[in-house]
């Protein structure tokens, strides 16, 4: 689901940098106040479990491989403003030491994965509260996964539309939309379910020791 | 006469059919192999690539990796190359290829992976920092909010 350098073009990674800044600044604004001695360890051990989620490669079907995300855990348990920077401190890392993601689009990986993905769990959370506690995480985290792969794949296949050669061949990503969607939603809709139950797991341990929830 | 102009006319059209014959040759060299793989060691198996001169806009070879995740290509002079290789769901690489120089000036094998930093370093290891970095980076948060504490 990283989106590696060069596969975008500079008119959509250069807003999609203001556009982050933007974001960044809104997440921590506040910041402060939402943390205390006891949120910091646990914001720290969550971050750490969606930093290593990242890096398990699960083969899926069809020749490719996926990984959870991470991103509905620490939305559901700490608030959508700190999975926003926890997730852009992950893709940071990933880029920088892995390669999993690029350093020019990591604002638009952090902005699919970390806010699009953080508020389609906790707005999935509020929507389905009435359906019970494990369903309404598990769709939370499920659809985080999925919305965040529909920004993705929407920015990939936009890419041929957006910059061309001379010839009309595409500059940067070469495949649209038709192609682009159903190969990242179809194997996120299956990464979905594993991320849906480790994060039913963490959210249940949060909620047995008491941990205060957003 | 009138014969004569139809052999003639004949003949032409024979230079004119030939001129759209293909011609072809072979030659031995001495061919680079890139293997892409995911971090798993799965090969990035028919996927699409294209290779690329230093400072060029428009591939020097494009095509797909074969079943084992392959790009195989003829390097000739140059040591540096630009590979760009993608997969429908956004996976990929864009990075420079550094071959190694033998036989005067032709190159031997070079070996590619699916991951752009870190490549020589254990995956353990990589993980390793990565946690140090998160962990010393919430140390000190920590750290400073109990200063900031009165």
């Amino acid at each position: 689901m990283h989106i590696p350098d060069g596969f975008l073009s500079p008119q959509t990674y250069l807003p999609a940098w203001g556009l982050a800044a933007l974001a960044w600044a809104w997440a921590a604004r506040g910041l402060r106040a939402s943390l205390d001695e006891t949120t910091v360890p646990r914001l720290a051990m969550a971050t750490a479990l969606a930093y290593a989620l990242g890096l398990v490669m699960v083969p899926i079907p069809g020749g490719t491989s996926g990984h959870a995300l991470g991103v509905a855990i620490l939305a559901l348990v700490f608030g959508v403003r700190q999975a926003f920077l926890a997730c852009s401190l992950v893709l940071l890392l990933q880029a920088l030491l892995f390669g999993a993601g690029g350093i020019t689009a990591l604002p638009v990986n952090a902005l699919a994965i970390g806010l699009c993905g953080a508020l389609a769990a906790v707005g999935a959370r509020r929507l389905c509260a009435g359906m019970g506690e494990t369903v309404s995480v598990a769709l939370a985290a499920w659809l985080s996964v999925v919305v965040s792969g529909l920004v993705v794949a929407l920015v990939l296949g936009i890419q041929p539309a957006i910059a061309q050669r001379p010839d009309g061949s595409p500059l940067f990503f070469p495949f649209g939309l038709a192609l682009t969607l159903p190969a990242v939603l179809v194997p996120h809709a299956l990464i979905g379910v594993g991320e849906a139950v480790v994060t039913v797991l963490v959210f249940r341990y949060a909620k047995a020791r008491r941990w205060p929830t957003p | 006469m009138r014969a004569a102009a139809l052999f003639l006319g004949g003949l032409l059209a024979c230079t004119a059919a030939g001129a759209h014959e293909l011609k072809m040759d072979s030659q031995r060299e001495t061919a680079s192999v890139v293997r892409l793989s995911w971090a798993d060691g799965q090969p990035f198996a028919f996927e699409a690539y294209e290779l690329y001169l230093p400072g060029q806009d428009v591939p020097t070879q494009v095509g797909r990796t074969d079943a084992f995740g392959r790009i195989v290509f003829l390097p000739g002079a140059n040591h540096e190359w630009r590979i760009r290789a993608f997969s429908a769901d956004g996976h990929g690489v864009d990075q420079l290829l550094q071959l190694d120089a033998s036989e005067g000036g032709n190159v031997g094998d070079a070996a590619g992976s699916g991951s752009a930093a870190g490549g020589d370093k254990p995956r353990a290891w990589l993980l390793a920092a990565g946690l140090g970095v998160v962990f010393g980076l919430f140390g000190l948060v920590q750290l400073f909010m109990r200063r900031r504490r009165p």
